[in-house]
């Protein structure tokens, strides 16, 4: 189990080291930060000058393995534009995007899970017609579409709730509702699917032989089983979640990281990027080994095989 | 002796999408206490659906109690509400399935699927719960319980998983056990040792029981009396011995050819010809008809009644009625 563990968050490091590799030429690859730093008019003395400061003009390798040094070490280098370290940039803005991810993925996971739920027990029924096309519905529309269509009908039409921000409570309901829905469909969906599954499963009629009640035999007894698989929909969610906030922070303007994300990336603002990307595939690479790793907590077969 | 279940006319009707299937078409039967009753017969004859109409483990979305009482203690098992009928099931009456793997909950251990039980139906606490738990995988031949109990469903051979459902089946002493093709699922070297633990837990705590099975050499070995059923009706009911050597309807008489003899000198195995057909309701006719070699215009035209001949004997077919017993 130790040992899988460990090959697993091995795995884990190798992944985000091609990540930031590849994002490390990409980004020098984009264009010249000094068109965005200097004025229209500089002169091109002025641009080496500035390009010399921040380290450009030095060979290709010299500036990968300083980067790459220094993103281990715990010093991402300073922004462009911002002219602060960019860790502290990134650290003033995390709370705002936490919060919208962590609401967000509960209430996805909570409201796709029950959904599911109630559309397997009370199959054919309306009720699961309606989640089945809900989950259609909200699986295939992406969520900066949502995004836009419900600034559109709660701000510019209804006139609800603010546009973007993230000055007061309500200006939570709709960036949280566009990144929940994909997931949440998502999330449904496959507990319906793996819930039927296990509804004809023999172990839940002896469990009713025992006298166990209905509602603790689908809790208890279905329910534990058929989560199994979704959980790890639910945790490779985290990931969608994590890329969908870029979007989303930028359409409803959210101070969050995705937005300081986006804004780097329009202004060549190399630290900014490759941090930001460094924070992201860390969260989405510690999530998806955490699911692999739970895997065999949730599965005792499972766990004899690892 | 006294009855611990008696059955009366039961109906159990399948809905399917443009017609009722009489699964179990009015059946009687009664089961004293100790003894070991079997019911046999080919598969989707009724005999599981009897078993899972008294304890209550039928689908209601599309299957109808169409009549019939199930009297157990003064009370009719088949209108119970579903919290009295929880109560009973699992501790006075249990049952045994047939594939004990797929029986089991994968995710949980044993210890936590046999306590479950106990946790239910007595005031037991933790440490007697755990006692009771060692003292049932002892009385089942689980070696080493201890260990066994942290085991999951999955790490146990087959026999071991079937002696750990008769566990749970047995930890309350219920009055009845239904075993439903206890060892169908097992190598024959394991059937062997199941029955004979089935057969032991009979004797030893005098508990009822009925056993389901198609092998008429279970029944021959297990059972005191046997009730052979045929399309969702009995079609002949008597003492094991009595079936054995003068089995009175023609389906009974190809079940026991039907049994291979090291002795016969025959290359073919004998098979009663055709399947076990698919009945609508209402069926009025000898529901054996068209596989019977004796049938004439009378048993496609009128079902025959269930003739009792002597005690504990009774038969369904018009022409073992009319030729004399």
């Amino acid at each position: 189990m130790l040992k899988y563990a460990l090959k697993r968050i091995i795995k884990a490091l190798i992944t985000i080291f091609f990540i930031l590799t590849l994002v490390f030429f990409f980004t020098r690859m984009s264009g010249d930060p000094t068109n965005w730093i200097l004025p229209d008019d500089a002169t091109e003395e002025q641009r080496i000058e500035m390009r010399h400061s921040l380290g450009l003009d030095r060979p290709l390798h010299e500036q990968y393995f300083e980067v790459m040094t220094s993103l281990f070490t715990g010093n991402a280098g300073r922004s462009y534009n911002y002219l602060r370290p960019v860790s502290e940039l990134y650290a003033e803005r995390m709370g705002a995007t936490i919060r919208l991810g962590l609401i967000s993925f509960s209430l996805a996971a909570l409201v796709g899970v029950s959904l599911g739920t109630i559309a397997a027990v009370k199959r054919n029924s309306f009720f699961d017609r309606f989640t089945i096309m809900i989950s259609i519905a909200g699986s295939t529309l992406p969520n900066f579409v949502l995004g836009i269509l419900l600034v559109f009908l709660f701000c510019f039409v209804l006139r609800l709730l603010p546009s973007g921000g993230a000055s007061s409570a309500s200006s939570y309901i709709m960036p949280v509702i566009a990144m929940a829905v994909g997931p949440m469909a998502n999330i449904a969906r496959l507990t319906r699917t793996s819930l039927l599954d296990v509804l004809r499963q023999d172990y839940l009629d002896s469990a009713r032989a025992k006298g166990v009640s209905e509602h603790v035999v689908l809790i208890k007894h279905a329910l534990r089983n058929a989560l199994i698989p979704v959980i790890t929909v639910i945790g490779l969610q985290v990931g969608t979640l994590v890329g969908g906030s870029v979007v989303v922070e930028t359409v409803f303007s959210w101070p969050g990281i995705g937005s300081l994300l986006i804004n780097g990336a329009k202004m060549r603002d190399y630290p900014i990027v490759i941090y930001g990307v460094m924070l992201i595939s860390v969260a989405v690479t510690v999530m998806n080994t955490l699911v692999d790793l739970s895997y065999s907590f949730l599965d005792p077969r499972i766990r004899d095989n690892a | 002796m006294e009855n611990v279940l008696t059955i009366k006319g039961l109906k159990t009707y399948y809905h399917a999408k443009n017609r009722v299937v009489p699964a179990v078409d009015g059946v009687d039967l009664v089961l004293r206490k100790g003894e070991m009753l079997g019911i046999v017969g080919e598969s989707g004859c009724g005999k599981s659906t009897v078993a899972r109409s008294v304890i209550g483990l039928i689908d209601r979305s599309y299957t109808e109690i169409a009549g019939g009482c199930a009297m157990f203690d003064g009370q009719d098992l088949l209108h119970l509400p579903s919290r009295e009928m929880n109560r009973i099931r699992g501790s006075r009456i249990s049952m045994v399935f047939q594939n004990p793997l797929t029986s089991l909950n994968p995710v949980y251990t044993i210890e936590n699927q046999i306590s479950e039980v106990l946790r239910i139906h007595t005031d037991l606490d933790k440490a007697a719960i755990h006692a009771r738990c060692i003292e049932l995988m002892e009385m089942v031949g689980i070696p080493d319980p201890e260990a066994r109990l942290k085991d999951y469903p999955h790490q146990l051979s087959g026999g071991m998983q079937q002696r750990a459902l008769i566990a749970i089946a047995l930890a309350c002493n219920p009055e009845i056990i239904i075993a439903d093709e206890p060892t169908t699922a097992l190598d024959v070297t394991i059937q062997a040792q199941i029955l004979q633990l089935i057969r032991s837990i009979n004797k030893e705590y005098g508990m009822s029981m009925i056993l389901i099975t198609h092998n008429m050499g279970i029944v021959a070995q297990m059972c005191d009396r046997v009730m052979v059923m045929y399309g969702g009706v009995c079609v002949e009911e008597g003492p094991t011995e009595r079936i054995f050597d003068s089995p009175m309807h023609p389906y009974t008489r190809g079940l026991l050819k039907a049994i291979p003899s090291i002795a016969s000198d025959k290359e073919d195995l004998f098979s009663i010809p055709g399947t076990v057909p698919r009945f609508s309701y209402p069926v009025a006719r000898c529901r054996f008809a068209d596989r019977c070699p004796y049938s004439n215009k009378e048993c496609s035209e009128s079902e025959p009644e269930l003739i009792s001949f002597a005690e504990d004997c009774s038969v369904r077919c018009f022409r073992t009625i009319k030729e004399g017993i």
